[in-house]
């Protein structure tokens, strides 16, 4: 019962928010335009991660960010200190109810925008856009999966970098400098499914996947030697060190996409469970420091 | 005795380095009205907080009603109704609302929830603002809330800190006198700076002085500590009826005189005598010489002068008060001899 009345009150907090509601008609009128500007010249797929990587890139990123810096801050925890935590709940409780609240928020605000905006995509009445393969339900239905685990993984983030520093600004700052320098790193070995910028390309080929056979789970399966792979990775690690990285530049729209064939090996279940473990271990880290906190 | 509230050795220090609780041992006796005394900054609230389980003790224990104390200690903070120093509530909350949270925090079922929030609301004078956000309520009107809250789940022991503070003549009175009605059937906790309010309501005093309790007993004991007990008195008569109470008054009476100012009397009552009978002595004689009574004072100051000798006897002990710290044992050590 405690969870559930500390989570209703966060709910009711956020829902008043001035943050929350400008960030919903933020990203409403962003999807709008989106979806006008690329509505006769971008293939479903294309279109549909283009709307979802505001929220998987840039600017909703840092929205989030900050909605699950502030569930912890010096400040927030005052008057959650005096007004609540003074009562008969335990410390894991309130934290639970406060890191579920944001989740969902979070998740009902992309919700209101992307499927609005995907229906609309895949329904209306388009000109016709050379598609070389169509959007399924089961890619739909992927990359919404997708989509949730990794906003719960942002929010975690933010919730956690919050308990840690107390103080929303250097949260922040130390989000900024750490967060970017990962996703380069990430990148670099290959392993997309840890980046969201990379699964925001990666999008398009996730949104046509069909329903997956027993064939292709075995093909995956006994793909490639490890051993080979890492040494690849590590290899190229080095060569972007030394700056002798043989790779092409990356160029962004309107080639953002253009490479998605080469996460035509992405697998669904590996970044949901990856992303859904480090959100696991991110709550984990945050109780822990918030037990050991004085309030 | 039971205790509703125990500390041994109870010590918190932040950072490692401000210490603001020190070797804290404490008893406070189921029933009583304990006033909280010392000056800001002397770690009243921080012990109060290590109590709710708001900090985490660097050395020794706490127990309230016999139950440990602790972060997670949900059943501790179900037995303690706190109100806290310039409380912070949500602020984009109503009263109502609050107090709904806090009573589902308590696990209060809802029907029991709604009409004991309606009651309280009333009783405690915020019916004029429950349309009201929190964020917009006055110093007054918010410590009413917050005494709201704390009386909510009909705990048995209440830690208020500061509950006078910052409040207008009628909402101090408000507060005084509602820990007056509540000490019937429950051990009360008065955490405060304001003498005056100590000497109204509370029956047992605990004196804290950087960190450490340096008093602790009833408000009897305390005063009892008082070299002098002093009693003012007011006087109305003619000079020589003013200058022959003076040359009576020290062969029939067990007090010693001094005047004050032309009309004001200053008494000290000998060791061992009893003040109501020196008293009595003293006016019979006044009435005898033809000097009249206009006023008599006796006990406003004693609390703050018991206090303030408290804190200056504990002051010139210097290292002496490091005498009475616990000393570690060889188990601690180890079982290494030393």
């Amino acid at each position: 019962m405690p969870i559930a009345a500390v989570f209703q009150y966060e709910m009711q907090s956020l829902l008043k928010s001035w943050l929350v509601r400008l960030w919903l008609v933020a990203a409403l009128l962003m999807a709008l335009i989106i979806v006008m500007a690329g509505w006769a010249v971008l293939t479903d797929a294309i279109l549909i991660s283009v709307t979802l990587a505001t929220f998987l890139v840039f600017p909703w990123f840092l929205v989030i960010i900050v909605l699950g810096v502030s569930a912890s801050t010096a400040g927030r925890l005052d008057s959650a200190a005096d007004g609540i935590l003074s009562r008969p709940i335990k410390r894991w409780e309130f934290l639970t109810g406060i890191w579920a609240a944001r989740v969902l928020t979070v998740w009902a605000v992309s919700a209101a925008v992307l499927v609005p905006a995907v229906i609309v995509i895949v329904a209306g009445d388009r000109p016709k856009v050379a598609e070389t393969q169509p959007v399924t339900l089961f890619g739909m239905l992927a990359a919404l999966a997708i989509i949730l685990v990794v906003l719960a993984f942002l929010v975690s983030v933010g919730v956690l970098l919050g308990t840690l520093f107390k103080n929303a600004w250097l949260a922040m700052v130390v989000l900024l400098f750490v967060w970017y320098p990962i996703n380069a790193i990430l990148t670099t070995f290959h392993l997309a499914e840890f980046s969201p910028v990379s699964l925001d390309q990666a999008m398009p080929t996730i949104l046509q996947k069909t329903w997956p056979s027993r064939d292709q789970e075995s093909e995956q399966e006994s793909a490639g030697p490890i051993q080979a792979e890492l040494q690849r990775q590590a290899e190229e690690f080095i060569r972007n060190l030394t700056g002798t990285s043989h790779r092409e530049p990356q160029s962004r729209e309107p080639e953002f996409f253009r490479n998605a064939d080469r996460y035509a090996d992405v697998s669904v279940v590996k970044v949901i469970a990856s992303y859904g473990g480090l959100t696991l271990l991110l709550w984990g880290a945050t109780m822990l420091v918030f037990y050991f906190r004085d309030l | 005795m039971d205790a509703a509230i125990r500390t041994e050795h109870l010590t918190k220090v932040f950072g490692g380095v401000v210490i603001a609780v020190n070797d804290l041992c404490l008893t406070v006796p189921k029933g009583a009205v304990f006033g909280f005394l010392g000056p800001n900054g002397a770690g009243k609230t921080t012990t109060l907080r290590l109590l709710l389980g708001l900090h985490r003790p660097s050395a020794g224990q706490a127990f309230v009603l016999g139950r440990p104390c602790g972060i997670d200690a949900a059943d501790v903070r179900a037995m303690i109704g706190f109100l806290p120093t310039n409380p912070k509530f949500p602020p984009h909350l109503k009263p109502f609302e609050y107090l709904n949270l806090v009573g589902r925090l308590h696990r209060i079922p809802s029907d029991v929830r709604i009409a004991r929030i309606s009651s309280l609301v009333r009783a405690v004078g915020l019916l004029p603002v429950t349309d009201q956000r929190i964020g917009t309520l006055s110093t007054g009107e918010t410590t009413r809330l917050g005494i709201a809250a704390s009386l909510l789940a009909d705990p048995p022991l209440l830690l208020w800190d500061e509950p006078t503070a910052g409040l207008d003549p009628a909402a101090r009175r408000f507060a005084l006198d509602l820990i007056q009605e509540l000490r019937h059937d429950r051990t009360v906790v008065v955490a405060t700076h304001i003498l005056a309010d100590i000497d109204r309501v509370c029956d047992h005093v605990g004196v804290m002085f950087e960190g450490r309790m340096i008093f602790s007993g009833t408000m009897q004991d305390m005063k009892r500590r008082l070299r002098q007990e002093g009693i003012t008195l007011e006087l109305a008569g003619s000079r020589d009826a003013l200058r022959k109470a003076t040359e009576v008054l020290p062969n029939r009476c067990q007090v010693e005189h001094r005047w004050v100012s032309e009309n004001v009397l200053s008494l000290t009552v000998e060791e061992g005598a009893g003040r109501a009978k020196a008293l009595a002595d003293v006016l019979h004689v006044l009435a005898e010489v033809g000097v009249d009574l206009q006023s008599i004072q006796s006990g406003h100051g004693d609390t703050e002068s018991a206090y303030l000798n408290l804190l200056q006897e504990d002051q010139s002990h210097g290292f002496a008060r490091f005498q009475d710290s616990p000393r570690p044992t060889h188990a601690d050590r180890g079982g290494v001899p030393v």
